[in-house]
C-alpha cells in the first residue's frame, strides 16, 4: 500500500515537472520559430535551452512511463 | 499544602529538573520532525532509476553552465542526422536493389540570392571535400579531381547498426538479449539490412527488429486483431507496405516490454513449429565509431542538401586560414592514376555507388553522369576538363 501510494506521489511530481519544463520551452520555441519565419540564424544559446530542455522533458516521460506501468503492475495484483 | 509537597516521590528541586528535561527533548523532538520535513521537500527529486537519475543530472548541470554564461556545447555530426519522415515507407529490404551511399534531396535553389540574403538550410553540416580521406572520397564518389575544393550542405541517414551502436546502454543491453534468446531457436537466421535486421526462417520473413526515431521496435509475424485485448497487444501495421508479413509492431521502452516480445516469440516459434535450444551469451561490438568508418562500413548515408555557394565558401576558407587550422588534405592523385587497373575501385563501385540516386533535381542527373563515366576516365580526361572548366 506504501509502494502504491508512493508511486501515485511519484508520479504527480513527475506530470508536474514536465508541465513546468513544456512552460520553460516556449520562450526557446519562440526564438527558433522567430528565425525559421524571418530566414535569420537563430541564436545558439537558444538552440541548446531547446534541445537540453527536449531532453529532460524526453528523461521525465519515460521516468512517467515506468513509474505507470509499475503502478498497473501493483493494480493487476 | 505542604504535606502534599512532603508526600511527593520527588523533590522540588529533582521536580523542577524532570520538567526541564522534559521540555528541551520535545523541543528537540520538534526540531528534527521540522528539519526533517524542510530536507525531504527542498531535496531533489529522485527519478524511477539511476540511469535516469544520472541523465538528469548531467543535463541540469549543462542548463546551468548556459546559465552562468557558458557557451553552447560544439555539435558533433550526430546533431545533422535525419530522421525520415514516414519510416513506415521505408522501402521494402527483401526487395531492397543496391542503395547509393549518397542521395539528393530537391533544394531551392540559390540563383541570384545575395550573399547578405542568403541562408543555409536548417539541421545541416558542411561537408568539405577537401577533408575527406581518398576512401571516404571513393565511396562518396567524390574521387576525380572536379570535385576538389567544393563544399555540400549535408544530413546523414544512420542505418539500424548505427542507430544501435549510438543508441544509450539500455538500448544495447535489450538488443543483446533479445538476439541470444531469438537465436536460441533452430533454424533461425539473421539479416542485416541497412534499415532493419530480419529473422527469417527458410528464406521468410518472421520478424524485423528496427529502430523507429530513437526506439528499438519488433515487428512480428502474429496477427494483431489475437492479442488486441491482451496485455502483449501491439500497433497493426497490416497496411503498411513494409511490414505486410510482419504486421504486429512492438515497442520496446522497458525490460517489462522486452518480457513480453519474448512471450509473442515464443508464439512465433510455436506457430512455425521452432525448437528451442540452450540460450547463449553472444558476442556483440556495439561499440561506437568515427563518421567515417560508418560511412565507409555502409551504416550511415549521407543526404547532399545543397552545394555550399562559392560566397560562403570563400568566408569559410577564409575563416579557417583566419584560425590556423590544419591545411586541407591534399587528394592523392596518384590513387587516380590506376583507375582501369585498380581492382579496390572496382570492388568499391560493384559494392555501393555506381550511380547516385537520382530524384528530380537535374544537377543529379549531371552527377550521376561523371559518376558513370568516373572509373573509366584516365588522367588526360581529367586534365582536359580541368581546362575546359578553367
Amino acid at each position: 500500500m506504501n509502494r502504491k501510494k508512493q508511486l501515485k506521489k511519484e508520479i504527480e511530481a513527475s506530470r508536474n515537472e514536465i508541465s513546468e519544463l513544456e512552460s520553460k520551452i516556449i520562450r526557446s520555441q519562440s526564438a527558433l520559430m522567430e528565425a525559421i519565419i524571418t530566414h535569420t540564424k537563430p541564436d545558439d544559446n537558444d538552440i541548446e535551452y531547446f534541445r537540453l530542455l527536449t531532453s529532460l522533458i524526453k528523461v521525465e516521460r519515460e521516468n512517467l512511463h515506468k513509474l505507470t506501468e509499475e503502478l498497473k503492475e501493483f493494480e493487476k495484483k | 499544602m505542604i504535606n502534599l509537597i512532603n508526600a511527593m516521590i520527588f523533590s522540588p528541586v529533582q521536580l523542577v529538573v524532570i520538567i526541564l528535561l522534559s521540555v528541551v527533548l520535545v523541543g528537540f523532538v520538534v526540531l528534527d520532525v521540522v528539519f526533517g520535513v524542510t530536507l525531504r521537500l527542498k531535496a531533489e527529486r529522485k527519478l524511477y532509476d539511476d540511469d535516469l537519475q544520472s541523465r538528469r543530472e548531467a543535463l541540469l548541470n549543462k542548463l546551468e553552465y548556459i546559465r552562468a554564461g557558458g557557451t553552447a556545447e560544439t555539435h558533433t555530426w550526430l546533431d545533422f542526422v535525419q530522421y525520415e519522415e514516414n519510416e513506415d515507407d521505408a522501402d521494402d529490404e527483401e526487395n531492397e536493389t543496391e542503395q547509393s551511399t549518397v542521395r539528393f534531396v530537391e533544394a531551392p535553389t540559390y540563383d541570384g540570392v545575395s550573399a547578405e540574403k542568403w541562408q543555409a538550410p536548417l539541421n545541416t553540416e558542411i561537408l568539405c571535400v577537401d577533408e575527406l580521406s581518398p576512401q571516404l572520397r571513393r565511396k562518396l564518389a567524390m574521387r576525380a579531381k572536379r570535385h576538389n575544393g567544393k563544399m555540400f550542405y549535408v544530413r546523414y541517414s544512420l542505418g539500424f547498426e548505427a542507430r544501435l551502436c549510438y543508441a544509450d546502454d539500455e538500448t544495447k543491453v535489450r538488443y543483446m538479449e533479445l538476439m541470444d534468446y531469438i537465436k536460441s531457436f533452430e533454424g533461425v537466421s539473421v539479416i542485416n539490412g541497412f534499415a532493419s535486421q530480419r529473422i527469417c526462417v527458410d528464406k521468410n520473413t518472421i520478424a524485423m527488429i528496427l529502430f523507429s526515431g530513437k526506439k528499438m521496435c519488433v515487428s512480428l509475424a502474429l496477427d494483431p486483431s489475437i492479442y488486441k485485448n491482451t496485455k502483449y497487444r501491439g500497433e497493426d501495421k497490416s497496411d503498411t507496405k513494409r511490414f505486410a508479413k510482419t504486421p504486429m509492431f512492438v515497442r520496446i521502452y522497458s525490460d517489462v516490454k522486452l518480457d513480453k516480445i519474448k512471450y509473442l516469440i515464443d508464439e512465433l516459434a510455436k506457430k512455425n513449429n521452432l525448437q528451442q535450444g540452450e540460450i547463449k551469451q553472444g558476442v556483440y561490438d556495439l561499440s561506437e565509431r568515427t563518421r567515417e568508418e560508418m560511412i565507409l562500413s555502409g551504416n550511415v548515408r549521407v543526404i547532399i542538401v545543397q552545394d555550399v555557394p562559392d560566397f560562403v565558401a570563400r568566408q569559410i576558407l577564409a575563416e579557417k586560414q583566419a584560425n590556423g587550422s590544419t591545411a586541407v588534405n591534399a587528394v592523392n592523385f596518384d590513387e587516380e592514376v590506376d583507375d582501369d587497373n585498380d581492382t579496390e575501385v572496382q570492388d568499391d563501385a560493384e559494392e555501393a555507388t555506381v550511380l547516385a540516386e537520382v530524384e528530380t533535381d537535374a544537377k543529379s542527373d549531371e552527377f550521376s553522369a561523371e559518376i558513370a563515366d568516373d572509373d573509366t576516365q584516365t588522367m588526360q580526361d581529367d586534365a582536359a576538363a580541368t581546362t575546359t572548366e578553367k
